[in-house]
């Protein structure tokens, strides 16, 4: 009867302390994880962004037009997704041997980027005012992170051709 | 001299605690050292990604400087047709190399060197009254997987590019405005 032995409710206090170290420490890095990749989907959306605006530049004024939300998945493969229908043309891969586009990983970018699209479904927008002959453009790019829908806005003020 | 005597209320570890100890210890450190290789694993992935991230924006921040006051893109050009198969490309090109005419007129190539995970930059400066000027090359990214330089219009003065660095990858384009 005097033989002393560890008793439930110290087995659970022991576990509630241990967990209460771990936990954070796991938290910690789970978070710092969320923000990076919150962090890189904007900016990787804020080059999706410019990618549209500068090939703006180039367009004849006609052919820059309204798409209004929600406008276009970037993966998108039919003729509507004008600015990311196409995105590389390594014609000369076999060909060319001075090119330098024979890695793998330069053919496998096309899969890559497509399947970041899909993954995160971004999309893009756009809504164009007229300003005498200045076009007023504003490109949204959305995607969804975790379960939650983000949004990225750039405006350009285009002459177009 | 000292006599062992063996005392029969002494009391001990029997055979039974023992291993239930091992097993929960056993558990225990499974555990724990599980979750410290997991969270160790991420530390590496979040630290690649955030360099990956670093080194592209760092880079397209140089190339936009640089590209946007350029007169046009030299190679890739749109209007090269394919000796060998006599067909015309359509209406983009990529490569891993980029060789553009600069404001001053100088000749720049951006060349991506798979053996080293570099971005090089190579000005061919036009001779000045006669005087030859001084070329330059030098390294503007490191630890570069994937960099592809996209001519995407007839006119040479639209240039997509695209970066991978580690699990980071970024997609973005320079209009080049003193064609």
């Amino acid at each position: 009867m005097n033989k002393k032995a560890v008793t439930l409710t110290e087995t659970l206090i022991a576990i509630s302390i241990a967990l209460t170290i771990i936990l954070p420490i796991s938290m910690m890095f789970s978070n710092s994880s969320r923000t990076l990749e919150k962090t890189s989907n904007l900016s990787f959306a804020g080059g999706l962004a410019r990618y549209i605006i500068q090939g703006m530049m180039t367009m004849e004024k006609d052919e820059i037009v309204q798409i209004p939300p929600p406008g276009i998945s970037c993966c998108d493969e039919s003729d509507d997704n004008t600015y990311f229908k196409k995105l590389f043309n390594f014609y000369n891969v076999e060909s060319d041997l001075d090119s330098g586009v024979t890695t793998v990983g330069i053919k496998n970018c096309v899969t890559k980027l497509y399947n970041r699209f899909a993954r995160y479904n971004y999309r893009y927008s756009i809504s164009v005012a007229q300003i005498s002959g200045i076009k007023s453009v504003s490109v949204l790019i959305t995607w969804k992170e975790f379960g939650v829908d983000k949004v990225f806005e750039s405006h350009a003020y285009i002459v177009a051709r | 001299m000292h006599i062992l005597l063996l005392d029969k209320n002494r009391k001990a570890f029997t055979f039974v605690e023992v291993m239930i100890t091992t097993i929960i210890l056993g558990v225990i450190i499974t555990m724990v050292s599980r979750a410290f290789i997991h969270n160790t694993r991420y530390q590496q992935r979040i630290t690649l990604q955030s360099d990956g991230d670093n080194t592209i924006r760092t880079i397209l921040w140089n190339l936009h400087k640089e590209l946007k006051v350029s007169r046009n893109i030299i190679y890739p050009r749109l209007e090269f047709i394919n000796l060998q198969t006599e067909k015309k490309l359509d209406n983009m090109i990529s490569d891993t190399k980029l060789v553009v005419r600069n404001f001053d007129g100088d000749i720049v190539s951006y060349v991506y060197r798979t053996e080293t995970r570099e971005l090089v930059k190579h000005v061919s400066r036009l001779p000045v009254d006669g005087l030859n000027k001084k070329n330059e090359t030098k390294v503007i990214g490191k630890n570069i997987d994937v960099v592809v330089f996209t001519n995407r219009n007839e006119m040479n003065n639209l240039v997509g590019i695209y970066i991978e660095s580690g699990p980071a990858m970024m997609l973005d384009s320079v209009y080049l405005m003193n064609e």
